[in-house]
């Protein structure tokens, strides 16, 4: 997933700045992810600007996750995602990170998902 | 008409496992190892998967006249019988001076409205000599559990049918907790232990469920030392891509009560060795 990110991010930089789009705002002042609905895990959308993304992304991720602990269903992928994403966000890596943060909401999501349904769905198993 | 009703009977029917009580849910949980394993007797799933191959088991038998769990058998019984700070020891809050008395647990404790499992009254009873609680999934807490597993062998497991509100309740929960997929691989407890059981997965053949919890605390080869029940369902849920729970946490105790419910009737031969 790195690869194809990383190569659309290139692709539109380049557009804008052929187009003379560029702007004179800095990385950290412009948000380029659009807000998911509400409920709704982030979808896959090119950021221009991983490192302004990013906090929010982690946060949402942060959360969605928690709500699966608290439901005593969450998924060690979603917390192992997060970890990783911090740690590339500490070393500067911040496309890795948003790209990783992403994925930790959408595992934690699919957790929530699960426990919704095992809530009624574990009694066709009873013996 | 007739449709409407056969469509009602078969729901009723469908349903009636999922409400069972306690006690009918134990012949049914019964009923369907015997179906399923129908070589094995019901009582030797307390060996666990020693149970379904010969090879295995003979190996195990071996290894069982020289345990690796030994030494830590004697350290448990020396930390069961120190003094506290007070002068009290461990026996004193226990029926019978603790000797032979693993079958009785866990419990629902109807005043403080929750589940007792053996390690969580062992922990209580250090608090409340002023001492400090022990680490639940392995060490000094593990050997004190072994000692008193062994203490208990060849006892019958015994946990009172949950008669109270509460009781159910938390039966329910642990019961619900079995039989629920988790994880990113969506496997339930009953996923490896009931649908798969007597299968291999990789190298490892599936144990029943039946029988789980008569061998605690366990040495496994891997773990090199004995370790505590919740220390293998943390490692479960791990295994399965869940994030494991607290050990003596409430959903744990919940479902060691199911899990230890569903064996009444079963020997304690604890502690055991597993790979």
């Amino acid at each position: 997933m790195n690869g194809p990110v990383r190569w659309y991010s290139a692709a539109l930089m380049a557009l804008l700045l052929l187009a003379g789009c560029g702007g004179d705002s800095t990385p950290a002042q412009e948000s380029t992810q659009q807000a998911p609905a509400a409920g709704e895990p982030a979808e896959d959308t090119v950021s221009t600007n991983p490192e302004a993304d990013f906090p929010a992304a982690l946060a949402a991720a942060r959360e969605r996750h928690q709500q699966a602990m608290d439901l005593e269903f969450a998924w060690s992928r979603a917390e192992t995602l997060i970890e990783s994403a911090e740690n590339a966000a500490a070393a500067g890596d911040f496309a890795g990170a948003l790209e990783m943060a992403i994925q930790a909401e959408k595992f934690a999501a699919l957790s929530i998902e699960q426990a919704t349904t095992e809530a009624e769905a574990w009694q066709a198993r009873v013996p | 008409m007739i449709g409407l009703r056969s469509i009602t009977l078969a729901v009723l029917l469908g349903t009636t496992a999922v409400h069972a009580g306690p006690e009918e849910d134990r012949q049914r949980f019964r009923e369907f190892y015997q179906n399923r394993l129908s070589s094995i007797p019901l009582e030797a799933h307390v060996d666990g998967a020693y149970a379904m191959n010969a090879g295995a088991r003979e190996q195990w038998l071996e290894m069982e006249e020289f345990p690796p769990y030994e030494f830590e058998l004697d350290e448990g019984q020396e930390l069961f019988e120190a003094s506290f700070a007070d002068g009290e020891s461990l026996a004193s809050c226990f029926p019978e001076g603790g000797q032979g008395v693993r079958q009785g647990y866990p419990y629902f404790d109807e005043e403080a409205g929750e589940v007792v499992t053996l390690e969580l009254a062992i922990n209580r009873c250090r608090e409340a000599h002023g001492e400090q609680p022990l680490p639940y999934l392995s060490g000094d807490l593990a050997k004190i559990s072994a000692y008193m597993a062994y203490t208990s062998r060849g006892n019958v497991i015994n946990v009172p049918t949950p008669q109270s509100e509460a009781a159910l309740a938390a039966y329910e929960s642990g019961k619900q907790f079995y039989y629920s997929r988790r994880g990113q691989l969506n496997f339930a407890c009953s996923s490896c232990h009931m649908q798969n059981t007597g299968l291999n997965l990789r190298a490892e053949i599936l144990s029943a469920s039946l029988g789980h919890t008569s061998h605690w605390p366990v040495y496994r080869l891997k773990w090199e030392e004995l370790g505590t029940l919740h220390k293998r369902f943390q490692e479960c849920n791990s295994q399965v891509g869940a994030v494991p729970l607290e050990a003596q946490s409430e959903a744990y105790r919940n479902l060691e009560y199911f899990l230890t419910y569903m064996s009444n009737g079963l020997e304690i031969n604890g502690p055991g060795t597993r790979k």
